[in-house]
């Protein structure tokens, strides 16, 4: 099974048949509460590393979620148009945002591992 | 968290709950639990029952031959429309046009009152009530106990029963805005027939020493029948759903009584402070009213500060208050709108992250009160 590389902004990447599907982590989740709404690119988008692509309103806040690499959108998952409890219940599996072609492949060495990514959040930073 | 915040009688028990806690002017409080998160406990209140710790509201006494005559001074609500073991919504007005704060003021009888203030207002009423009662020369006692009072609500279509479990007798709320002191086991309680969510529910006030127990009580009595403890995220919603205004959001400093559509709580037959310039804003005419806003859920939510544009693109308001309605299942928002506007189902456009999405107008409540049993 692909491995789970996070980035320090909360997103996951992770590889599926040769491209990326793009999520935010169950620790954002958590701190987000019920989300209520995603909004989502268009299949085609290019979006730098550190690009805001995706939008996701709970019911307290608005947070955008950004590019953990140079990326091009293949599909998104239009299941949370109608069901953006869908994160809530599995972000890592179901909730997924985006799949992506990686534009810089070179980018992905500097994403975070789980461990690395839950040490980040224990210190709190 | 920031550990500034003051952690009050219920800390523990929320902590225990798995709630996740937020510095909220000041108190550590809780804004939602575990796993169970805003829209459960919001359904929870409209469809069965929930608690809420709201021990970070103030509490100010008021005692004295003249309390009477004091209170009719600098709150805009008559309070001849209500007796002993009688509550009223009610604001203070300023003589600029802005509003103190929004307030229940309890009579326990002519001489002797109190009000529950919003927590974010504790400190900047009581100076309020205090420069008023001095200037006026009413020689009144006012006493800030806030830190001695712990606060409950039960709210939602189950609370009396939940009460009815907790050893409380002859509860009812059928008489909304009444309240009176009672002792259970040897804990003095006032119930209070009051709320922030537009169901029926209770308003529980007691002293520090006794609060663990009365919601450990309230819990056990409550769980049974489903109730869940609540946190402020849901109150939020509950209490906009229900078309309640927030301090600080909906009303502040700069909001008259009139604008922010409170005119059925003003008192026109008496004197009070700011009567002057609410009597000149009612003969020119407004020049904004706070209305309602819809949004269609596919297109998200509108939130604090975003504008309000006509079809023509002319900026005519702002939302001061706004997400999605669990309830409903769409956007809604409080909104300060050209008079003109403020009517039901005018077509308008409310910014959304940056979009300007269709938003229709409507008058609050969106969640009809169902206060008394049908």
């Amino acid at each position: 099974m692909a491995e789970y590389l996070y980035n320090r902004t909360h997103e996951y990447l992770v590889k599926r048949n040769g491209e990326y599907a793009i999520g935010i982590s169950e620790f954002a989740v958590q701190e987000l509460g019920d989300i209520t709404y995603v909004e989502l690119p268009a299949a085609g988008a290019e979006f730098r590393r550190g690009e805001a692509f995706a939008t996701v309103e709970s019911v307290k806040a608005v947070s955008e979620v950004y590019a953990p690499v140079d990326m091009a959108i293949v599909s998104v998952n239009e299941e949370l148009a109608g069901q953006p409890e869908l994160v809530n219940e599995d972000p890592l599996g179901n909730g997924y945002f985006v799949v992506v072609n990686a534009l810089d492949e070179s980018q992905i060495s500097g994403l975070m591992s789980l461990g690395d990514y839950e040490a980040m959040v224990k210190s709190g930073q | 968290m920031d550990l500034q915040a003051k952690k009050l009688a219920l800390y523990e028990q929320h902590v225990a709950l798995g709630a996740r806690m937020v510095d909220f002017a000041g108190f550590a409080m809780p804004v939602w639990y575990g796993n169970q998160g805003i829209i459960a406990e919001h359904m929870a209140v409209r469809e069965g029952a929930g608690i809420f710790d709201l021990s970070h509201m103030g509490e100010i006494f008021f005692r004295g031959d003249r309390a009477h005559e004091f209170l009719q001074r600098v709150l805009c609500n008559d309070i001849r429309k209500i007796g002993n073991g009688s509550c009223q919504y009610t604001l203070l007005p300023t003589p600029e046009g802005g509003v103190v704060d929004d307030l229940l003021i309890y009579q326990t009888n002519p001489t002797s009152y109190f009000a529950v203030v919003n927590a974010s207002n504790i400190a900047k009423d009581h100076t309020w009530f205090v420069r008023q009662n001095e200037e006026g020369g009413f020689g009144v006692e006012i006493a800030n106990r806030s830190d001695e009072y712990s606060l409950i609500a039960v709210q939602g279509p189950k609370s009396e029963q939940v009460l009815s479990a907790a050893g409380f007798a002859n509860v009812h709320c059928d008489l909304p805005f009444t309240f009176r002191r009672l002792k259970l086991k040897d804990v003095r309680v006032f119930l209070c027939a009051t709320g922030y969510t537009g169901e029926r529910g209770f308003e529980l006030i007691v002293k520090n020493d006794g609060a663990a127990w009365l919601w450990e009580e309230l819990m056990a009595a409550g769980s049974p029948l489903g109730m869940m403890p609540v946190g402020l995220g849901a109150r939020d919603t509950l209490r906009l759903e229900a078309g309640m205004c927030l301090y600080g959001n909906d009303l502040d400093d700069t909001t008259s009584v009139l604008e922010a559509d409170l005119g059925w709580t003003i008192g026109w037959d008496k004197e009070f402070i700011g009567k002057e310039l609410l009597l000149r804003q009612q003969e020119e005419g407004l020049k904004r009213l706070l209305f309602g806003l819809t949004v269609d859920k596919k297109l998200g939510a509108p939130r604090h500060g975003a504008r309000v544009f006509n079809p023509e693109g002319e900026d005519v308001g702002v939302v001061t208050s706004g997400g999605p309605s669990p309830y409903l299942g769409r956007g809604i928002a409080f909104c300060y709108l050209r008079p003109g506007l403020a009517e039901e189902g005018k077509e308008l456009l409310a910014e959304i992250r940056g979009h300007r999405v269709p938003a229709m107008t409507a008058r609050p409540p969106f969640v009809k009160h169902r206060l008394y049993n049908p």
